[in-house]
């Protein structure tokens, strides 16, 4: 009979041995059975066989209680971690409630960084990392037509004939789809909705990865003309427009001029990803029909073709068609400089995003931001830390190991880092909803964003990112030293130790701060100084005013009804004058007129400049505008026989430099198809250039024509164009009256503030400076909290100090100038090295601040006498707590 | 000459061990014992299946397990019922109780009519 040892009792002590109790447990078994037995008198060696036989297979029933056993010892485990960590959790938590103003400032400068953060980030995530949804992404490309003069590449449309050719007989693309847009109307008159359209075929969902919601795709029969009209509604468009009903599939709609049949709604993750526009409202069927051409085509290359062999094969596939530009025009270089190339490329979308540099400098002042935002949360659990070293040593006497209380002190920040990230989710959303509700209309890709679900993700990684990397940091600072020693020493001795590092934080936020702010003002800068351009007329009080008719009118009946509409302007009393044009006043969108020559120069020559916009205006567009003529004379009644126009200063010096304009000629230097040239124009005077743009800035140069030579067709032939200014009280509600009551019937009228479009080009750098301004504002605050902090501790740090300067007869204002300039000089070392950094940052904004240089010295200047104000600010309720110092209660206490 | 006997199916088995154990901390020596006493060893079971079945019962928490000393002074495992084994051997009782009624029922009726 084996006897087990009596110190294996204690082996449970240490640690469970599952398989020597499983052992222990059948030994016990059998023993009792073998004495069992014996009692009722079978030998030793027949109970033992006995037993071996009642038992049956001893071995597999052992393995399978080991199997168990250590089932149970995982489970046991994890129930450890979870009790742990919820009384962790728990402890925290009261710890954390006990110091209510400390946790609300920890909580909301976490909610404030992560969720500046998280809104950003998304927009970036959606636009940057991750454009598209589609199948096979990394493999999907934009495959445009660039017309290159000089150093533009113009987009130019797609024959719809080339997606044709390259489905049949590319071999580096899987799949091709050609997309165009139209935009249109839903329904008429004053309840119509302006909808964003774009045509697609049949195999555009399949290329997205998308099936309809409901209802179905286009048949290839809807694609051919003549067919019933069919439409595919976008999701968020049919939700806001018909409140998400299953029932509009077959309902008719009218659509544009045609009734069209609603056939599905397709998803709203399926759109073209070019950010340049607006989400699709509806999708409709691209129809053939010869020379159709389409705004872009989306390739997806097969798996392992390069971008260049598939540009290289499209080109090749493209120009045997014969799909190319017009004769003359394909890939050739002029004489001169001047080279104009019509290629083929391949762009990713997303790469040639306008914003993308915007976005860029946005993500980096954010994350300085997050950066503060750390810093100062670090700050504060190192503070609280400090008054905490007791508590933990007491702890650390009592059994709680140093593991255990470091995981206790992380546990803290990251509940802390959570629930400040909880409160970042409402932050970053809130943020997104008012960035996108403030978007200028330049920056559509920020519509796509709205509705992204990534926030919540975004916003609690870098919320428990934060919370481990501080915790971490300021729990091993917390704990790291002998904590035997804290419970003897007294707290005011031991905790000087951490000061050079909390003052090391602090300057590490100012100079963030700094940079934030010096880019923030330059922007500030740049707007202002772009909001003061000279337009080159004057806007006050002119506004555009469009009489657009169904039918193009014959030119007779256009100019008969431009004189009437001007007499009855004149006659209302809000309208000081009046005059007529075809395009508004400034000459972003006007017609262009290409390739100029002058008779001395060809238009191969590498002298002339390539294009001039054209305006066609009355006699007195100038003086109702307040242009001053330079030089030389305005229209009369036979200008337009004469072929005579009046130009631009910035187009008379590129085509006559020095020499005076008046009396030159000049023309569009291209052959008609019939052969034949354009006759001469002679210039009769010169006006100042006009700024269109004033983030562009530079001025167009511009040409007018007489009224009498404007086109008898073209887009411009439906309307009359009004330029009118209003008298300084008269509202643009009075002008809009007007328009009503002299329209014909049938005839729209619509009103442009002039003045309010050209600001509207402001919009992008109004936004990002805003965007940059608050981040700015943010960190300075967060500083200034940072810089109270340390002060006020430090203050506390030398109660006893001053009050032994003062009984030794310091004066009060000796001890202000000792506190201030303690939290100045932090102050001054973080403006100097922000401002160092910012001579580095600010290179990330130079192109968005349109010639205000990025070492401009009056932000650099203003923003360090900011910050140093704000400082000082800081400084003053623990200057005022040191002053009121007490010498005979400071130098008694401790 | 042993009297015949009936393999005790596993079910059964678990059942038993949580009757067994709910009169108080025993070691499975003893479990093993009371079944075959009180079924008058008539369910002879295969000891070797008792000890696999009662970890199964601890790992399911129906019964919890302490080390401690035997009568005899050896270290020995003892196994009390839990609140929810307790519950367990409730339902069961009464399911294998419906069981036996109904079998009985049926082996105790009249010959079908015809």
């Amino acid at each position: 009979m084996t006897r087990i040892p009596a110190w294996r009792r204690y082996l449970r002590f240490w640690r469970q041995n599952i398989a020597e109790d499983v052992d222990d447990e059948l030994r016990f078994h059998t023993e009792m059975r073998v004495r069992e037995y014996m009692a009722r008198g079978m030998s030793e060696a027949d109970a033992r066989h006995a037993v071996r036989n009642r038992l049956g297979d001893v071995d597999a029933a052992r393995v399978e209680c080991i199997e168990l056993g250590k089932v149970r010892e995982t489970h046991a485990r994890n129930a450890d971690f979870v009790d742990g960590l919820r009384s962790d959790v728990r402890y925290a938590l009261r710890s954390l409630g006990r110091a209510p103003g400390w946790t609300a400032v920890a909580l909301l400068t976490i909610a404030l960084g992560v969720g500046a953060t998280t809104s950003v980030f998304s927009v970036a995530d959606a636009l940057l990392v991750r454009p598209i949804a589609y199948p096979g992404a990394s493999r999907v490309y934009f495959a445009r037509r660039l017309f290159t003069i000089d150093a533009h590449r113009i987009p130019s449309p797609m024959p719809s004939a080339a997606v044709a050719a390259w489905r049949a007989n590319a071999r580096t693309i899987e799949a091709a789809v050609p997309y165009r847009y139209a935009d249109g109307r839903l329904g008429s008159g004053e309840s119509a909705v302006q909808v964003h359209g774009t045509m697609v075929d049949d195999a555009f969902l399949a290329f997205a990865g998308a099936h309809p919601l409901i209802g179905r795709n286009f048949t290839r029969e809807e694609l051919v003309s003549g067919g019933q009209r069919v439409v595919l509604l976008a999701e968020p468009f049919w939700r806001r427009q018909f409140g998400a009903s299953t029932d509009v599939i077959g309902k008719v709609i009218p659509l544009g001029d045609r009734p069209a049949t609603i056939i599905g709604v397709v998803p709203a993750s399926v759109t073209i990803p070019d950010f340049g526009r607006d989400p699709a409202d509806v999708w409709l069927p691209l129809v053939a029909a010869p020379n159709l051409i389409v705004n872009g085509v989306l390739v997806r290359l097969k798996p392992g073709a390069s971008a260049n062999a598939a540009t290289e094969e499209l080109d090749a596939i493209f120009q045997h068609e014969h799909l190319g530009a017009p004769a003359g025009m394909g890939s050739m270089r002029m004489p001169g400089q001047t080279a104009i190339v019509m290629q083929l490329s391949l762009t990713k979308p997303g790469t040639d995003l306008a914003i993308r540099q915007a976005l860029l400098m946005l993500t980096a002042a954010v994350g300085l931001l997050l950066l503060v935002a750390c810093t100062n949360v670090a700050h504060l659990l190192l503070a609280r830390g400090a008054t905490r070293q007791r508590e933990l040593a007491v702890r650390h006497a009592l059994g709680a190991g140093r593991r255990r209380l470091l995981r206790q002190l992380v546990t803290e920040s990251v509940v802390l880092a959570l629930a400040g990230g909880a409160l970042a989710v409402f932050v970053g959303w809130g943020g997104l909803v008012l960035v996108a509700a403030a978007r200028p209309d330049t920056l559509t890709p920020l519509a796509y964003v709205s509705s992204h679900r990534s926030v919540l993700t975004i916003a609690s990684v870098l919320a428990i990112g934060c919370g481990l990397v501080i915790g971490l940091l300021a729990a091993l600072r917390t704990a790291h030293r002998d904590l035997g020693m804290q419970l003897r020493a007294s707290a005011s001795s031991v905790l000087g130790t951490s000061r050079r590092l909390r003052a090391s934080l602090v300057v590490g936020e100012v100079a963030l701060s700094a940079i934030l702010l010096v880019g923030a003002l330059l922007l500030i800068h740049a707007v202002f100084d772009l909001q003061r351009t000279r337009l080159g007329f004057d806007a006050r009080g002119l506004y555009e005013l469009t009489f657009a008719t169904r039918q193009p009118l014959p030119a007779a009946e256009r100019s008969s009804l431009g004189a009437d509409l001007r007499t009855r302007a004149l006659a209302d009393p809000a309208i000081v004058a009046v005059t007529e044009a075809t395009s508004a006043p400034t000459p972003k969108y006007w017609r262009m007129l290409s390739l100029l020559e002058t008779p001395e120069h060809p238009a191969t020559s590498a002298d002339v400049p390539s294009a001039t916009a054209v305006n066609t205006v009355a006699p007195d567009y100038f003086s109702v505008l307040r242009m001053p003529l330079l030089s030389g004379r305005t229209f009369d009644a036979g200008s337009s026989e004469r072929n005579e126009v009046v130009v631009s200063s910035s187009l008379a010096r590129q085509l006559w430099r020095g020499s005076s304009a008046v009396g030159q000629r000049f023309r569009d230097g291209l052959t008609k198809p019939d052969g034949s040239r354009e006759p001469w124009r002679t210039v009769i005077g010169v006006v100042p250039d006009i700024v269109a743009d004033l983030v562009e800035g530079d001025a167009h140069p511009a040409m007018y024509q007489p009224l009498e030579a404007r086109e008898a067709s073209g887009p411009f032939a439906r309307s009359v164009v009004l330029v009118v200014r209003l008298a300084p009280t008269a509202t643009a509600t009075q002008l809009a009256t007007f328009a009503k009551s002299v329209a014909p019937p049938g005839v729209e009228t619509s009103i442009d503030n002039v003045r309010q479009r050209i600001d509207l080009t402001l919009a992008q750098p109004k936004f990002l400076m805003g965007i940059l301004a608050t981040f700015a504002a943010l960190g300075v605050v967060l500083a200034a909290v940072g810089l109270f902090g340390v002060i006020s501790y430090t203050v506390g740090q030398r109660t006893r100090e001053i009050g032994v300067r003062m009984a030794l007869g310091a004066s009060r204002g000796a001890v202000a100038t000792l506190v201030v300039g303690d939290g100045v000089r932090l102050a001054l070392v973080g403006i100097v090295i922000g401002l160092a950094g910012a001579v580095a940052a600010t290179r990330l904004i130079e192109n968005l601040l349109y010639g205000v240089s990025r070492f401009d010295p009056f932000s650099f200047f203003a923003g360090a006498a900011l910050l140093l104000v704000v400082a000082v600010v800081a400084c003053v309720v623990p200057m005022l707590r040191a002053t009121g110092v007490d010498p005979a209660i400071a130098v008694r206490a401790d | 000459m042993p009297e015949p006997t009936v393999e005790v199916l596993r079910g059964t088995l678990d059942m038993l061990i949580l009757k067994a154990v709910s009169w108080g901390p025993v070691h499975g020596y003893a479990v093993a014992r009371w079944i075959e006493q009180a079924t008058n060893d008539v369910l002879r079971i295969e000891e070797g299946s008792l000890y696999p079945a009662l970890h199964r019962l601890e790992t399911r928490a129906w019964i919890a397990a302490t080390w401690g000393t035997s009568e005899n002074n050896r270290r020995a495992k003892f196994y009390t019922l839990t609140p929810k084994g307790r519950a367990q051997l409730r339902l069961e009782t009464a399911t294998w109780t419906r069981f036996a009624y109904a079998v009985f029922a049926a082996l105790e009726a009249p010959p079908q009519p015809t």
